[in-house]
């Protein structure tokens, strides 16, 4: 076994062989690392741990967990449905009119399950050392490259009637919604304990974001292609950069 | 853990002092200063405090602990480096093995908080939570949030690094 080797069995936290330790006793390099790092453990002060105990105890009361991951992502799921359509109530239901049944289907079932995968993500990030099965970068960057692309192949639309007035008002609408949902998402994160605030907050901003855009793709009746992608998605990086902006302050007041 | 979250006073002692000497270790091998490393512990058990509810019984505890450690290091190191800003530092104070711990300890300690010191941040807290604390690779995955293709490469490159100063001594 040579150096490499050895290594790679350490990474892996892997049994040690008769040729790891054949290795050990011939390489000095190896042998004194692995000495080194088999330091004893520094010792806490007892008066230090009994104040701790005291302290802790001072406040002690039952709590309940909270539910299971699967449970919380479906809450959250439904909370986006119900926030993307009551908020869209008052402004009408245009867009169900102006496309055909089979884009309405393809189009809502892009967008839930995008919001399927950001229920989980958000789920998983008010649990400490939970498994994160999903790359968060990853989730936010497809989302946008998903919708433009799903925008693109439905909506073949290209003419762009008063592009900046209407885009304006779909803009606001789009964003107030997602002010809305990125409030609910706020208060639904306290409910756990956020360890990576900007990422968490850039993931929960994005899903505001998407619930705006499930709200403009409820209300809005201007299906074309360069409206949706400027001013529906626009709602979403908005939304994104917001909760990213909010993370970073939160990261710095919570040190 | 579950008799700390139903609210007994015996199980939580006793969870505070076994758990306890793990993360003050892991504090002093990441600050290299046993007086900060004690005031992390105290963050970290009061964070613990408001976090108890998010443990799930039956979920691996060192994850969801070491999750919590962590972020109590990073808020603390970025607290000061705020201070550090707006601070003349006017003398350096040695770091002395605080009464009732062995010199043996206190020395490993630092010997292994000197060595470490080189590596980049996040191959230190890799090679810290292997090592020192224990964790499987899939447990330091979820403690740092990243996945175990990228624990294991900041590992061996953490290890190569420790192996190749070692060689040049």
């Amino acid at each position: 076994m040579n150096c490499q080797e050895f290594l790679r069995l350490l990474v892996a936290n892997g049994e040690r062989t008769a040729a790891a330790e054949a290795h050990l006793g011939s390489c000095s390099s190896c042998r004194n690392m692995l000495q080194s790092l088999a330091a004893p453990a520094a010792e806490v002060p007892p008066a230090r741990v009994a104040a701790i105990q005291e302290l802790v105890l001072s406040s002690l009361a039952p709590v309940r967990p909270l539910a299971s991951n699967r449970l919380l992502a479906v809450r959250v799921l439904l909370a986006s449905v119900v926030l993307a359509v009551l908020c869209a109530y008052p402004f009408g239901y245009f867009a169900l009119r102006a496309i055909s049944a089979a884009e309405l289907a393809v189009y809502y079932s892009v967008i839930l399950a995008l919001s399927v995968l950001f229920s989980f993500a958000l789920t998983q990030d008010m649990i400490p050392g939970a498994k994160r099965s999903l790359n968060r970068s990853l989730l936010i960057g497809g989302t946008f490259v998903v919708l433009a692309v799903v925008v693109i192949v439905l909506f073949r639309t290209f003419a762009i009637p008063r592009f900046v007035t209407a885009g304006m008002g779909c803009l606001r609408l789009g964003v107030m919604s997602a002010l809305v949902a990125g409030v609910a998402a706020w208060w639904w994160l306290r409910r756990g304990f956020i360890t990576t605030p900007v990422k968490t907050c850039c993931l929960a901003g994005t899903y505001a974001g998407l619930v705006g855009f499930a709200m403009l793709a409820l209300h809005c009746p201007l299906q074309q292609a360069p409206h949706i992608l400027m001013w529906h998605l626009g709602t979403v990086a908005i939304s994104a950069a917001a909760g990213a902006l909010i993370g970073t302050a939160f990261q710095h007041w919570a040190a | 853990m579950t008799g700390y979250q139903s609210g007994d006073a015996g199980a939580t002692s006793e969870l505070i002092g076994r758990v306890s000497p793990h993360m003050f270790h892991f504090f002093v091998a990441e600050t290299r200063n046993r007086a900060v490393a004690e005031d992390l512990l105290q963050d970290f058990w009061l964070r613990i405090h408001r976090a108890r509810h998010t443990f799930r019984p039956g979920e691996p505890l060192l994850p969801w602990m070491y999750a919590i450690a962590r972020r109590v290091r990073v808020d603390a190191y970025r607290k000061s480096v705020r201070v550090d800003r707006h601070e003349i530092r006017t003398e350096s104070l040695p770091d002395y093995p605080a009464p009732g711990g062995t010199e043996t300890s206190a020395q490993g300690s630092a010997k292994l908080a000197e060595l470490l010191a080189d590596l980049p941040a996040a191959q230190r807290e890799v090679i810290l939570l292997l090592k020192e604390s224990g964790l499987t690779l899939e447990e330091v995955a979820r403690v740092t949030g990243s996945s175990v293709g990228a624990v294991k490469q900041r590992a061996h490159r953490a290890y190569k690094k420790l192996r190749k100063a070692f060689g040049a001594e």
